[in-house]
């Protein structure tokens, strides 16, 4: 694809959708948003680049590295799972952790978000890794 | 801690077969080390039932009738610890059964997801998560079926898919209609307000769906079609484990639906069951009769021992529904038995039609032995364990005056008998042909890892007919649980 | 309303998969994907214009939020189906590959005596 108009705006779409997909991951647990639609929308941000330039740059590499997220990002989940199994003997238990930041207020981390930024992880290098192997397939050239 | 370790190893597994990457020899090990490890867990779930009862988990601390609860009560250990004894011996046949090039796109890979999606579909406590659990499992045979896209598996596959998705929609549709007529999806909860409730016919409208889904699945009559034209084309030990866990997942999921809801004998129920148990078994094996290729008449024996299953559930009795249960784990050692002497068949002589082939049991008397027993099981010959199976089946419909549908089971089991001779005539006792496929021309030995868990499934069902009365009784102790749902019931809602 | 949308959905559904062609087979499939979604949420009983949240102050009463459960459902069905419906999409682009046709009467192989 050969689109000027999106040549130029990749370089403000990007962050803005890594941020807003962030945020979503973030806000997750008791609002709106969560691991699935924050991955989403931060993979469609990654294919941005080379679907408006040529994809001379995407290889082996890339590839390589969307399938390091993807299983950094299974191995994520599969311990959160975990952690509540060996804690307390129930599967996917949610434990909470608070931290406290400079005394004024109190933050909660907690295997939820470990088990969303996990499938934040899975989704982003499993779009990214589907992308690639589609373009190689056709030669979009 | 235990209850999760049908679903956790597997989930291992299969993150660990991504790290990998494609290197065949550690996709291997890993794969079959996985699956020996699932079948020690399977072994220590199952003691461990037998020891305390009823294995409760309450995934995420919720309490039952809110979160997702996974139960293992004696039925779900019995299936858990067979499918995975088989699954593991399969996967030791695939190390060689399965070409590199398969192996390469991750035949483990898909094995393990298959492996979990049963295991989960065993151990789920609510419906939709049992929903989930079948699409995990159905969505990886439709990788396996296709797996090296070869003209024939993606025909097969079309089909295949076609038909399960069907069976999907209407499950869910079910489960939709009935959460919104109860307001629960525990399976417990569920038995508890289907039987206080007065609607009965708004369940039933929902159980047809019920009923039409898992029937996909386990391919009972109307809806069989798609087994016979895609079972035969993906390599045999794919076909295999298909045949030995697919169908009895449907199977399964039949068993514990009805008996949590149903409680006592309906009818219309009964009726439609032993029908179509009748219909199944004789249009299975009559198609079965007609056909020559070796993969193609097992597939259509699938069915006919299906319906042997479904009478069973349809004669409702507790001795009636242990002989069911009987039958399917001994059905799932014999018929993955019977397919992979198929597959060493047909890597001695390259064939799978019984018209070019030949003379085997002059060249290899222990093969002719290998398919003996679990074919000899199959037609029901004593001391294996088909025998057992039909004979308990047909003493619980004698004892229950279903006298008709009984005496079809009888006579279907003649016409298996028939069958599996005419594979035995026209493999081993008839003279090779001589125009086609000499063996001259296939001198490849057959590799040990093959032969071993051919062996080991016959015998297997041998020593499974042998002390099928110690078997028995462990199964009239699980099919006691399953005519009291008031035990099930009262394990999985008590307060944690 | 809904309903009958679900009822369209259906019947389009059935309609497009006794077609002859395997696209149309896809898009079947589709439909009756959506329509079991809908149905669930039908069955299950809307609540219109609410979130399936309690509000933060806490002071609400039941019947003031949506039930969150058949929400879960669908989420989860809509994403086995979007899975279902790309491996149907690859296994029809591998199977024209293979074939050059798209003609279900041709996929008859599998099933000669």
């Amino acid at each position: 694809m050969n689109s000027t108009i999106l040549k130029m705006a990749v370089g403000v779409l990007k962050p803005l959708f890594l941020l807003v997909s962030l945020w979503l991951l973030l806000r997750g647990h008791n609002e709106p948003g969560g691991g699935f639609i924050g991955g989403l929308i931060a993979g469609s941000a990654l294919i941005l680049r080379p679907l408006a330039y040529d994809l001379e740059r995407l290889s082996e590499k890339n590839k390589r590295q969307s399938r390091i997220v993807l299983r950094a990002g299974m191995i994520l989940i599969f311990s959160s799972a975990l952690l509540g199994l060996v804690s307390h003997n129930t599967l996917l238990k949610g434990l909470w952790l608070k931290v406290n930041l400079m005394g004024t207020q109190t933050l909660k981390v907690g295997t939820p978000l470990l088990f969303d930024m996990g499938i934040y992880l899975t989704v982003i290098g499993f779009i990214y890794f589907v992308f690639i192997s589609m373009m190689e397939e056709w030669q979009w050239k | 801690m235990i209850t999760a370790l049908p679903i956790l190893i597997p989930l291992m597994v299969v993150i660990l077969l991504l790290m990998v990457g494609r290197k065949v020899y550690w996709l291997k090990l890993i794969g079959i080390s996985g699956a020996f490890l699932l079948f020690l867990a399977s072994l220590l779930i199952f003691y461990t039932v037998r020891q305390e009862g009823i294995l409760v988990s309450q995934a995420g601390g919720w309490p039952a009738p809110y979160g997702i609860t996974l139960v293992i009560d004696l039925l779900s250990a019995l299936m858990l610890l067979i499918s995975s004894f088989t699954a593991f011996l399969v996967g030791v046949y695939a190390l060689k059964g399965i070409d590199e090039k398969r192996h390469r796109f991750r035949f483990f890979l898909f094995f393990h997801t298959l492996m979990m999606g049963v295991g989960g579909a065993f151990i789920a406590g609510d419906i939709f998560n049992m929903y989930v659990w079948f699409e995990v499992m159905v969505m990886s045979s439709f990788v396996l079926i296709t797996l090296g896209s070869e003209k024939q598996q993606l025909e097969g596959g079309i089909k295949y898919v076609t038909m399960n998705l069907m069976g999907s929609f209407l499950f869910l549709a079910g489960i939709g209609l009935i959460y919104g007529k109860t307001g629960t999806l525990n399976l417990a909860d569920l038995s508890m307000t289907v039987r206080e409730s007065d609607q009965t016919f708004l369940m039933n409208s929902s159980f047809i769906l019920f009923f039409m889904g898992f029937g996909i699945k386990a391919a009972i009559f109307p809806f069989f079609f798609w087994l016979p034209s895609s079972y035969h084309t993906p390599p045999v030990t794919i076909t295999a484990l298909f045949a030995a866990l697919l169908t009895k997942v449907g199977v399964y999921g039949m068993i514990r639906f009805f008996t949590l809801y149903i409680t006592d004998i309906n009818p219309f129920w009964q009726n439609l069951l032993l029908v179509l148990a009748a219909l199944t078994m004789v249009i299975g094996v009559l198609t079965a009769a007609s056909q020559y290729d070796i993969r193609r008449i097992l597939s259509f024996h699938i069915i006919s021992q299906i319906g042997y299953m479904i009478m069973g559930l349809g004669f409702y009795s507790a001795f009636a529904l242990a002989a069911a249960l009987f039958f399917m784990m001994h059905n799932i050692l014999a018929k993955t038995g019977a397919f992979l002497v198929g597959g060493l068949i047909q890597e001695k002589t390259g064939s799978f039609q019984l018209k070019s082939i030949g003379g085997l049991f002059k060249e290899h008397p222990w093969l002719g032995l290998f398919f003996f027993l679990p074919a000899m099981a199959l037609a029901g010959v004593p001391p294996l364990s088909g025998f057992f199976g039909k004979f308990f089946l047909i003493k619980g419909g004698f004892e229950g005056q279903h006298f008709l549908t009984t005496a079809i089971a009888i006579w279907v089991s003649i016409v298996t008998m028939f069958s599996m001779i005419k594979i035995w005539n026209e493999a081993y006792w008839k003279p090779a042909p001589k125009d086609l496929h000499q063996p001259a021309s296939h001198p490849l030995r057959l590799k040990r890892t093959m032969i071993v868990p051919v062996a080991v499934l016959g015998f297997s069902t041998l020593l499974f007919g042998l002390s099928a009365g110690w078997f028995m009784e462990v199964l009239q102790e699980a099919a006691q649980v399953l005519k009291q749902p008031e035990l099930y019931i009262e394990a999985v809602l008590k307060p944690v | 309303m809904l309903s009958i949308i679900t009822g369209v959905l259906y019947t389009a559904g059935v309609y497009l998969l006794l077609r002859r062609s395997l696209v149309k087979l896809i898009l079947g499939i589709i439909f009756l994907s959506n329509a079991t979604n809908l149905l669930i949420f039908i069955s299950a009983g809307m609540t219109e214009g609410k979130p399936a949240f309690v509000a933060k102050e806490g002071a609400e009463q039941t019947g003031q939020m949506a039930d969150p459960l058949p929400q879960a459902l669908v989420l989860t069905a809509i994403v086995i189906g979007f899975g279902i419906v790309a491996f149907t999409l690859a296994l029809n682009y591998k199977y024209h590959k293979q074939t050059g046709t798209y003609d279900l009467d041709q996929v008859k192989e599998t099933d000669k005596v």
